[in-house]
């Protein structure tokens, strides 16, 4: 490489070919050939707001994400089917709300998946119903896991609190459960308990829909 | 001699550092995955990825893997990601020792313009750390997440993206869709060009 000869020419055109045996082939498509269309419509919105969530909490960013929500249940008000998205992504967006930097990391995760599922049901011309319910039915199940998860959380941190003789413990918890935050904010806020309400309300709602599927499914089976 | 690469004269051996810079979210990690995955069985190697905390990198991911002979020198390329998020700075520092080439991927969503700023301020500072600056260094642009126009979620228009970012430094740029592949290998091969010539420069 450090060659006086005239190896310029050469030396590029050696590398250009090892790129090309390393890297060629490479079907990623061109901008001219795009493979995703616009959705049009309330969901670009949302979506804009679910992005702005995940890259940063404000409250800007969620009181658009919840009137983007409301503005989309209008509009898909006599399909349950997508309202039940709605009210997932409602749930997560009130439980980020409500524990902002302290939400278990996965929300945010779950939250893009869960509205990639709905993006899929609405935009995808031809996906039978069956599909659409197995889309819900995986989204839901990956947000009853995030809830799990957050509930296991807050039951090692009580744990750890009542076992611990070290005040400075309970700091190394990953992910302060609702106690943990009510000490330091001094009392229990309003919208928390609201908040709580809320998620019961959609657990509730999600049991019903779960059971529904469940009928649904031991019919199908029967015939 | 302003930087210079790991070379090892005896073995006939050159490593070259390339380090894919960023605001967080910007799609960095999703460049290396793309090359890890879509070439996985050329390149041979495995990627290293440090994710805590949901699916954000903490740490780094480091992909290397080898070019093969070139001029007789046995040519090993490592490409890292730095941590996008403002808190790990003194990651990003530690990441940057001994970089040959930048990738400086910005995000191409309105929403992230300042981010894309305030990222490469950050990264002016951080070299200026090991006495370097990106105008004299390998340096490619790349404006990503240009799928999303599609789907209609405003973007920054790629003059401007050019005009803030790159308007003095004047390097290479490509519009990209890491997540899609689009233009992650151009990027990455003009990367590793640029630095082997520079390298080859400093030898000389």
């Amino acid at each position: 490489m450090t060659g006086d000869h005239n190896d310029s020419d050469s030396l590029d055109e050696e590398l250009e070919n090892r790129l090309d045996e390393l890297f060629g082939n490479d079907d990623a498509p061109t901008f001219e050939s795009p493979r995703a269309k616009s959705t049009g419509g309330p969901l670009d919105e949302l979506k804009s707001s679910v992005l702005s969530i995940d890259w940063e909490i404000t409250d800007a960013g969620l009181q658009s994400f919840a009137s983007k929500i409301d503005s989309a249940r209008e509009t898909f008000s006599e399909d349950k089917l997508v309202l039940m998205f709605l009210q997932i992504l409602g749930a997560l967006g009130a439980y980020i709300k409500t524990n902002r930097g302290n939400a278990h990391p996965r929300t945010f995760k779950i939250l893009t998946s869960v509205f990639h599922g709905l993006e899929k049901v609405v935009t995808e011309t031809g996906m039978s119903e069956a599909d659409k319910k197995k889309t819900l039915q995986i989204e839901l199940k990956r947000y009853n896991e995030l809830r799990g998860l957050i509930q296991k959380n807050k039951v090692k941190t009580k744990q750890k609190a009542i076992a611990a003789t070290d005040p400075e413990a309970g700091k190394e918890q990953s992910f302060p459960s609702q106690s943990d935050q009510d000490t330091e904010s001094g009392s229990v806020a309003a919208d928390q308990v609201l908040t709580l309400q809320a998620l019961k309300a959609v657990i509730e709602d999600l049991k019903g829909f779960v059971h529904k599927e469940i009928e649904a499914l031991r019919k199908d089976l029967a015939h | 001699m302003a930087h210079m690469a790991f070379v090892n004269l005896k073995s006939k051996e050159i490593q070259i550092k390339i380090v894919y810079y960023g605001p967080g979210r910007g799609g960095k990690t999703t460049n290396l995955e793309y090359v890890y995955k879509k070439f996985a069985s050329r390149i041979n190697s495995e990627m290293v990825t440090v994710k805590t905390h949901g699916d954000r990198t903490l740490f780094f991911d480091f992909l290397p893997f080898d070019i093969g002979l070139i001029n007789g020198y046995n040519v090993k390329i490592q490409l890292y990601t730095v941590p996008g998020q403002v808190k790990y700075n003194a990651t990003r520092r530690l990441v940057l020792r001994g970089v040959d080439g930048i990738v400086f991927v910005a995000d191409a969503m309105a929403i992230r313009r300042e981010k894309n700023i305030q990222s490469f301020q950050n990264l002016q500072e951080n070299l200026a750390n090991y006495k370097k600056r990106v105008e004299k260094m390998p340096c490619v642009m790349q404006y990503n997440k240009m799928d999303l126009q599609e789907q209609g979620i405003p973007l920054i228009p790629l003059q401007v993206l050019n005009q803030e970012l790159n308007g003095r430094l004047k390097a290479p740029a490509f519009p990209a869709s890491a997540i899609r592949g689009t233009n992650v290998v151009a990027t990455l091969k003009k990367i590793i060009s640029m630095s082997v010539a520079t390298i080859k420069k400093d030898l000389k």
